[in-house]
């Protein structure tokens, strides 16, 4: 204990020697070592398991089966790397990576655009019961099932049959080839799939709206703005995070599309749509090469999760 | 004994004698009960009706053999999943119905057992059609829905408008036909190049191939055999009717249903397809008339040939065999094709009353093909369809297209072995 010298601060002194005299004993007690720190594991355990063997566990098997020539009726043979080899010299894959591609420009930013306008629009003059009635109406089709999806628009667009072809015959115009013509028929898809998550993506947008105070569009009106310019500065800027959500989200949808292709077109015509998950499916499930199949789920799963994180860092580079 | 060790012995018996009684029964269930897997409404029936048809038709096997069996009946949607994931996780039937494409592959891994050592003599003596079911000599399915002829139909009012009185028979007769109906401003043919599955290649391309005396795969059904001679003739067929506009160019974009509706309302000549259709053409009123496919160097069209296979998983192979044996027995498939599918008959104890067709595939036997049962045979399937499809787009020549294919298909067959 100090003593002597500098008396009128003898008292600060004497806090900081009690303070010193007991921080060895809190140094000793490791901060993961306190008494009830466990009492939550019980309650997030069930989650984990859930999560372990839902998700961790398959995507370390699915690794693991990449690495095998495997045909799910047999026992997998290791064979390394021999099925990522074989893919980089895959044509067809290369060419369901290009459709994947090609989709997804199509339909990301399409829906992204469209959603953000009609939310706008919605949330800023149609906050009333007519808005709640379109709102609900353009989520009709996120709550139906994609193969139902697929059926409808199928039979919409047929090519002899089709609604929109037996109107374009009706006023004397020639039929459109929708689903077999191959530069046509990726639009198409990629158009339906903007028509079925529209409604998911405006109500994200129209909920991100409500947050954006009153104010900022008050004052850009007293500065002038018209509707497009409170759009441009105030709209978007202020929904950056919620964009960043539907962008990304709209991606790893793109990149997993199945059931509408295999539905609509089948891959067709001579694969102008055939995506990677089809690929995926064919290999599988009617191939028996559950071990190359495996290998292009990986690859899919890397290249979605560099999509989100560049999609990611781009994003927040900007918001920042 | 005092008290106390009474009390435990009497407990321990009990304990033992209920898990005992427990694993006597559960072991007896399992040994009296087999599933049977068949797809969904064949025909016109619904489910529950098919359902009901066969707890009617598999009654007296039950109680014959003091057996349960189940019919699970599989959408014909994810029918090849649900085997694939059903079978790989010890999930799947003893006794399933299958089609020749789907064979192959469960042949190779094992998982499907022959029938040679327990089919008795009376049973296979009086089967029709059991070379289809036979790979590398073994008796490893029996055909059971044999049917789904694929033929020529003719709309013989249109024809006659144009001048036109019968049905073409060869190739030579269809295409001069067909030039006759396109200068009358007649549409000679529609077929399905849209169809979102390769299943359309059974009315459009195999039975070409076969006419002109190709085959789909080699004899081991080891390699392609498609990118032949006979293979191109077939192809380059197709092309001419492309090229000189027999066939509409947007035929890229049709489905079976479209083009079928299209023949019904007159707006095509001619289309391929199978006896099925004949209950629907039946109801329009229509005069049409048919032929079993074309005839170039040879006569040959398709026939389905779906099987009744028995699994690995079976623990009483004899009691399986058996299943089937009864459900192939004359009584049993005159009910099934009275209720449930109107197809002719697979075995010569079966009476039926004769249809339209009877007299085509008993004259046309020699001619029908189905689809050979070999490992990785989809893969090939899978290429073919997606390369002539790119022929019909005018993105391949022939020659271009069965290449690729064939080169696709061999791919798939080794990776299969």
């Amino acid at each position: 204990m100090r003593t002597g010298a500098g008396a009128g601060a003898s008292e600060p002194v004497v806090k900081d020697d009690a303070a010193f005299a007991v921080r060895p004993r809190q140094r000793r007690r490791r901060p993961g070592k306190r008494a009830g720190q466990y009492v939550g594991v019980p309650f997030v355990l069930p989650s984990l398991v859930i999560l372990m063997v839902v998700v961790i566990i398959p995507i370390v098997m699915s690794l693991y089966f990449s690495m095998t020539q495997y045909s799910v009726l047999g026992s997998p043979t290791w064979v390394g790397t021999d099925n990522y080899t074989k893919l980089l010299n895959d044509d067809a894959f290369a060419a369901a990576l290009g459709n994947t591609v090609v989709y997804t420009l199509i339909s990301v930013p399409l829906q992204t655009v469209i959603a953000l306008l009609l939310a706008d629009v919605l949330a800023r003059r149609f906050r009333n019961r007519f808005g709640a009635i379109v709102r609900s109406t353009l989520f009709i089709p996120v709550m139906s099932s994609l193969v139902v999806v697929g059926v409808v628009w199928r039979t919409i667009l047929g090519t002899n049959d089709g609604a929109v072809n037996v109107f374009l015959e009706a006023f004397g115009l020639e039929r459109v080839n929708f689903l077999g013509d191959p530069t046509l028929a990726i639009w198409v898809v990629g158009l339906v799939t903007v028509w079925k998550n529209i409604g998911y993506f405006l109500v994200i947008y129209y909920a991100g709206m409500m947050d954006v105070p009153a104010e900022l569009y008050e004052a850009s009106g007293l500065d002038g703005a018209g509707r497009f310019g409170q759009l441009w500065h105030v709209t978007i800027p202020s929904l950056r995070p919620v964009t960043l959500l539907v962008v990304i989200l709209g991606t790893i949808w793109s990149f997993q599309v199945f059931d509408l292709v295999y539905v609509m077109t089948g891959g067709g015509p001579g694969g102008a749509t055939t995506t990677i998950v089809m690929m995926i499916f064919r290999a599988g499930f009617q191939n028996f090469q559950m071990g190359y199949a495996s290998a292009m789920a990986a690859v899919l799963f890397a290249l979605i999760l560099i999509i989100a994180v560049v999609q990611r860092k781009v994003l927040k580079s900007n918001e920042d | 004994m005092n008290m106390k060790y009474r009390t435990i012995a009497a407990v321990t018996c009990v304990g033992a004698l209920t898990a005992l009684a427990a694993c006597t029964t559960d072991g007896a269930a399992a040994d009296k009960a087999l599933e049977v897997w068949m797809p969904t409404t064949f025909a016109a029936a619904t489910a529950d009706e098919e359902a009901a048809t066969w707890r009617s038709i598999l009654a007296p096997f039950e109680e014959e053999h003091g057996v349960e069996v189940n019919v699970t009946l599989v959408p014909w949607a994810s029918y090849e999943e649900k085997y694939l994931t059903g079978v790989s996780s010890g999930q799947g039937p003893d006794v399933g119905y299958m089609y020749t494409e789907m064979m192959g592959d469960y042949v190779s891994n094992g998982a499907l057992a022959p029938f040679d050592d327990h089919l008795s003599e009376e049973t296979t003596s009086k089967m029709l059609y059991l070379d289809q079911g036979k790979v590398d000599g073994s008796q490893y399915a029996m055909p059971f829905v044999v049917g789904g002829i694929r033929l020529l139909w003719g709309n013989m009012d249109l024809l006659a408008s144009a001048g036109i009185d019968e049905v073409p028979t060869t190739w030579d007769e269809f295409l001069d036909d067909a030039r006759t109906l396109h200068e009358a401003g007649i549409t000679p043919l529609y077929q399905e190049w849209g169809a979102p599955n390769r299943g359309m290649l059974n009315a459009t391309y195999f039975p070409l191939l076969w006419q002109a005396g190709g085959e789909i795969l080699n004899e081991e059904g080891t390699a392609t055999a498609f990118n032949s001679d006979a293979g191109l003739a077939a192809a380059e067929f197709l092309k001419t009717l492309l090229d000189e506009d027999l066939m509409p160019a947007d035929v890229s974009g049709l489905t079976p249903e479209e083009v079928q509706s299209a023949f019904y309302e007159g707006e095509t000549a001619f289309f391929f397809g199978s006896d099925g259709t004949w209950a629907d053409l039946e109801q329009t009123e229509m005069n049409v008339e048919f032929v079993p496919g074309l005839v170039g160097k040879q006569a040959g069209t398709f026939v389905a040939s779906d099987a009744l296979v028995m699994f690995e998983s079976c623990a009483d192979k004899q009691l399986c065999a058996d299943l089937v044996a009864f459900l192939l027995g004359g009584d049993q498939m005159a009910e099934f094709h009275q209720q449930i599918v109107a197809y002719p008959p697979v075995a010569t104890d079966e009476q039926s009353e004769p249809t339209k067709f009877t007299e085509t595939y008993a004259e046309s036997a020699e001619s029908l093909h189905s689809l050979p049962i070999a490992a990785g045979g989809a893969g090939v399937y899978n290429a073919l369809y997606e390369n002539l499809q790119q022929m019909v787009l005018g993105q391949k020549s022939p020659q271009q297209a069965l290449a690729d294919a064939a080169e696709a298909g061999d791919a798939a067959l080794a990776q299969a072995r």
